[in-house]
């Protein structure tokens, strides 16, 4: 069997890696599976059941993730973009996407002001609406939150850094 | 006595010759790691930066007549960001300390408009301001 694509994603308000994720997205969209699809939902929580545990009490957090990214992957590859496995580089001779440091936004506190987007060097948000999501959480750079530090409603949750020291100690 | 003006060139400066913004991150990083250890018992409230998210202490000390800044916080840019902020109060008198601004910040190429209303700046600065008008009193 193949190597199956690994990525992380939020679910709710916490990250979870996710097993063959962009294996799923081709499968459903070369299937004809729509943004749209009445029964998206259950076809996407069934799909990431298939290589991953998804807990009984989180597949309501899990079905409204899903959607929202193959929304995402819909609109890009109906807009006849190429989706390719994007390199995200490695940090401490680690692939990137294993490191989960990434901005989280809470979509109760965020005003839409847009002060992260304007602060963040990288691509990682994107205004959806009148809110700010985390579009590519494996841009943002391993140690920074000045994201936070701009954010007035406070809507943004960050790793601390001790959780980079346990990083380091396991990986020596 | 190198200016606080002369200061913020030199940090800029050093910035510029960093092409990409992970090196001038890993770089910012660095300083922040550089700082020397504060003790733990000025890490008290009297020290601790209001209004930051994240956790950061700011202990400003007059010798001389001239202020220091040891500085330590659990998060790593802004811990470099008050590297920066070290270098740039080392050795100045209360009163231009307490006339200066985060605006050289804008030029290091990291970030559009870091000074322009981000409460965790503004909260260092402030801060900064307080301590420095209260040396001049």
């Amino acid at each position: 069997m193949d190597k199956l694509s690994y990525r992380m994603i939020n679910i709710g308000t916490a990250p979870a890696g996710l097993l063959g994720l962009a294996e799923l997205f081709e499968e459903l969209y070369q299937s004809g599976t729509t943004s749209m699809d009445a029964n998206l939902n259950e076809k996407l929580v069934l799909g990431v059941r298939k290589h991953n545990f998804v807990p009984k009490s989180a597949i309501s957090d899990y079905a409204a993730a899903l959607i929202r990214e193959y929304s995402v992957f819909y609109k890009a590859r109906t807009g006849g973009k190429a989706i390719v496995a994007r390199d995200y580089g490695q940090w401490e001779g680690r692939p990137r996407e294993n490191i989960p440091w990434f901005p989280i936004v809470s979509a109760d506190l965020c005003d839409g002001c847009g002060a992260c987007l304007e602060i963040c060097p990288k691509e990682v948000f994107e205004k959806e609406g009148s809110k700010v999501i985390v579009i590519e959480p494996f841009l943002c750079i391993v140690g920074c939150c000045f994201c936070k530090s701009a954010c007035k409603p406070k809507a943004i949750l960050m790793p601390n850094r001790e959780m980079l020291d346990s990083y380091r100690l396991n990986m020596k | 006595m190198i200016t606080m003006d002369e200061i913020e060139r030199q940090i800029i400066n050093e910035f510029q010759q960093l092409s990409t913004i992970d090196e001038k991150y890993f770089h910012l990083f660095e300083l922040g790691d550089s700082l020397p250890i504060m003790e733990a018992s000025l890490k008290n409230d009297t020290n601790l930066v209001q209004s930051c998210q994240s956790m950061l202490w700011f202990h400003i000390s007059s010798r001389d007549g001239f202020l220091y800044l040891e500085a330590d916080s659990d998060s790593m840019v802004i811990k470099g960001i008050s590297a920066l902020v070290a270098r740039l109060v080392e050795g100045h008198k209360p009163e231009e300390v307490s006339r200066v601004n985060f605006d050289f910040l804008d030029k290091i190429g990291l970030w559009k408009m870091a000074s322009q209303s981000n409460p965790g700046l503004n909260a260092m600065l402030e801060h900064l301001h307080q301590h420095a008008s209260a040396a001049i009193e």
